[in-house]
């Protein structure tokens, strides 16, 4: 009888033990995982990286800003030198190493695609960059950083003498730039805005997947007619594109 | 019989005391080791975070470069208050390369005293390489704490 009894003590007791070892065993995985998350090193170097990234894809918006005004080739390669330096400056103590290869500024003219006959003209620069932060054991962080404006042009002459333009613009990854103005639109190197009675508007297209802003430029009773004309392009980063088309 | 029935009774009880006494002692020894989501140890973590984050939204908007080179320090100052959380203030410095300060006004959200007698204060480091065609880099250290 005693053994009977004890034994439903025992099971109490028994229950009781794993329910405290199980609540013991979730509170030690509780402590592993938010330790492991919130206190391992690589949320610190990540925001650095993070601010290195973002910080390099503006240097080249920079650099390829200054080379479209001022056509100096050297300006990329002498602002990724100073950047290399200041980094250090900016993060004393982490042992940040950054390096560059294949860089390129330019601009130049190419298809859009092998099917259609149109040409896009652009701006770019692009250099591959390599991040080393030794504080924390980061070795070979690669990435691709760039600029890019690329511009579409096609030129008619509609109800006799009104130019009616079609300007795509693009940037980075084919993605189109919006919000241009007529402030931002030179024809035959003089403002849009100049042109007595030029309208502006915009429509979308698309082209496989690529999305495209059609800006619609019309200068009315533009005399005498031109064979061909230019249209130079500055974005809200200061970045400059120059496209030519024959007037059809 | 009787005896027998009043041990029982008693042993029930010593079962019951000692059952308790495990789980106090499970849920102090978890209370100890627990990890919650405002434990003050990782405090200065978290801010450190957050604060990272709002310049790297501010700066992937282009509206950072644009405050800081235009020295438009109260809209630097409305945006940074408007996206931290209420009860969270900052102060914030901008400098050029040989250290000194570039901001003319104090870009700060709170009273002096928070930032002096916070034991917590975390501090964010940020740079920014220029604006437009100009490259000319700007450090920016933000200090937050929890008012």
């Amino acid at each position: 009888m005693r053994i009977l009894k004890h034994r439903n003590g025992q099971f109490i007791m028994i229950a009781v033990l794993m329910i405290a070892i199980m609540m013991v065993s979730i509170a030690a995985i509780m402590y592993s995982a938010g330790t492991y998350y919130r206190h391992e090193k690589w949320e610190e170097y990540l925001t650095i990286v993070d601010n290195l990234k973002i910080g390099s894809s503006h240097l080249f918006e920079i650099s390829l800003a200054d080379f479209t005004r001022t056509f100096d080739e050297d300006v990329l390669v002498t602002n990724l030198n100073k950047w290399q330096t200041n980094l250090m400056v900016a993060y004393p103590g982490f042992g940040i190493a950054l390096t560059y290869s294949n860089a390129t500024i330019g601009n130049g003219s190419r298809s859009v695609t092998s099917l259609t006959s149109d040409t896009i003209y652009f701006s770019d620069a692009s250099a591959k960059l390599n991040i080393d932060i030794a504080s924390v054991g980061l070795e070979g962080y690669g990435f691709v950083s760039s600029a890019f404006l690329g511009v579409i042009l096609n030129a008619t002459y509609v109800d006799g003498d009104d130019l009616l333009l079609y300007v795509a613009v693009e940037k980075e990854n084919s993605a189109p730039v919006t919000g241009l103005k007529k402030e931002n639109f030179f024809v035959n190197g003089t403002s849009l805005s100049d042109y007595s009675k030029s309208k502006l508007a915009h429509t979308y297209q698309t082209e496989g997947n690529v999305l495209r802003i059609i800006y619609e430029i019309t200068i009315p009773d533009l005399t005498p007619q031109l064979s061909s004309v230019s249209v130079a392009v500055v974005d809200n980063r200061d970045i400059k594109v120059t496209g030519n088309s024959n007037v059809t | 019989m009787g005896k027998s029935r009043n041990t029982k009774g008693q042993m029930r009880v010593i079962e019951t005391i000692l059952a308790s006494l495990v789980i106090v002692f499970a849920l102090t020894f978890v209370n100890i080791f627990a990890v919650t989501p405002y434990s003050t140890r990782y405090e200065t973590g978290d801010l450190e975070k957050l604060g990272h984050n709002i310049l790297h939204d501010l700066d992937e908007k282009r509206l950072l470069t644009r405050f800081v080179y235009e020295q438009e320090w109260e809209n630097l100052t409305a945006a940074l208050t408007v996206s931290l959380p209420t009860g969270v203030y900052f102060n914030l410095t901008v400098f050029d390369l040989e250290g000194n300060v570039v901001n003319n006004m104090q870009i700060r959200y709170g009273h002096p005293e928070v930032f002096s007698t916070s034991n917590m204060t975390a501090s964010v480091q940020y740079i920014v390489p220029g604006y437009q065609t100009n490259y000319d880099p700007r450090i920016l250290r933000l200090e937050l704490v929890r008012g």
